[in-house]
């Protein structure tokens, strides 16, 4: 996948996607779900993804002209090779989940959990304002608070 | 949850990752048919095994004063522990039989260690400790984009 222009604008957009996938996930993952914890579970989730997509958004529409348009290639060329790459691994891969098993649904959560950790902690590198990087290491927080609650649930279906 | 997971214990698995993934670089070294990507890993390597004298030094300073350790709610630690707990859930046969499988384990590893260490660095008390972290994040970062630059070559 080529990025013509990878901007600040661009990475927020992927970041947006990042969660707008992530709540699709959840959404339907609840919609097959068997029992109304994991339903509850999963909804909730969704919904704390929802959130984080419009801390995005509000972030993207925050930028000045100039952050807008500027090439991060030049502000911090290995940041912007390193999110590329996460971003053509996974956010535009979907993988195929087993949707019927709760194990295989948490799997899944977990690692795209982890995916959107390990790519915030990049963007954050290249957020210019202190604000901006509060906001993206609170999103890092609730997606580790995520972990923690998914690896709970797997814990649970082992016993 | 109570102290199931301390600083040490942390520590351990921090090093515990660094040295599988230098003897992960190590053996895949061994398999390549190409001198260039065996100097690779084996260079990858030796980076990993620097992280881990890294992370051993940090361990020492930091245990003379272990009840500086920020996470008063115990919550980086919960977070750590669900990591290093998952890892071990889905501990599985490594794939080496082509340069390709080979580079898409480490990416993997190479995430995990990010996700561990961005955890880690949250409970670390003092600044100096913090930039030490940051800096294997820094240097594990690099990684993905090499490796990754590679196996798009390798899928070109």
């Amino acid at each position: 996948m080529g990025y013509d222009d990878f901007n600040m604008e661009e990475i927020l957009s992927i970041a947006e996607r990042i969660e707008r996938n992530g709540a699709d996930f959840y959404r339907e993952a609840a919609a097959g779900a068997s029992s109304d914890v994991a339903r509850r579970t999963l909804e909730e989730l969704a919904g704390m993804e929802d959130q984080h997509e419009q801390t995005f958004s509000g972030m993207k529409a925050e930028l000045t002209e100039k952050e807008r348009q500027s090439d991060i290639f030049d502000m911090d060329n290995e940041a912007a090779e390193y999110m590329k790459a996460l971003a053509d691994r996974r956010v535009f891969h979907k993988r195929e989940v087993d949707m019927t098993s709760m194990k295989a649904i948490l799997t899944e959560a977990l690692a795209i959990e982890k995916d959107s950790i390990a790519f915030y902690r990049g963007m954050r590198n290249l957020v210019p304002s202190k604000r901006g990087k509060d906001k993206v290491d609170n999103v890092i927080k609730e997606e580790m608070s995520h972990v923690v609650t998914i690896t709970e649930k797997l814990g649970e279906l082992d016993e | 949850m109570g102290q199931i997971f301390d600083a040490g214990e942390i520590f351990k698995v921090a090093i515990e990752m660094e040295r599988n993934g230098a003897e992960f670089y190590r053996s895949a070294a061994g398999q390549v048919s190409e001198e260039e990507h065996r100097r690779l890993l084996r260079g990858l390597a030796e980076m990993e095994d620097e992280h881990e004298k890294i992370f051993n030094d940090l361990s020492r300073e930091l245990s003379a004063e272990s009840s500086d350790y920020f996470d008063p709610d115990g919550y980086a630690a919960r977070y750590l522990k669900s990591i290093a707990d998952t890892r071990i859930f889905f501990e599985r046969e490594i794939d080496m039989s082509s340069m390709e499988a080979i580079l898409k384990e480490a990416i993997q590893a190479e995430e995990d260690s990010i996700v561990f260490y961005v955890g880690m660095k949250e409970m670390v008390p003092d600044e100096t400790g913090k930039e030490k972290i940051d800096a294997i994040i820094k240097e594990e970062m690099g990684h993905v984009r090499l490796l990754s630059e590679l196996l798009t070559d390798e899928q070109g």
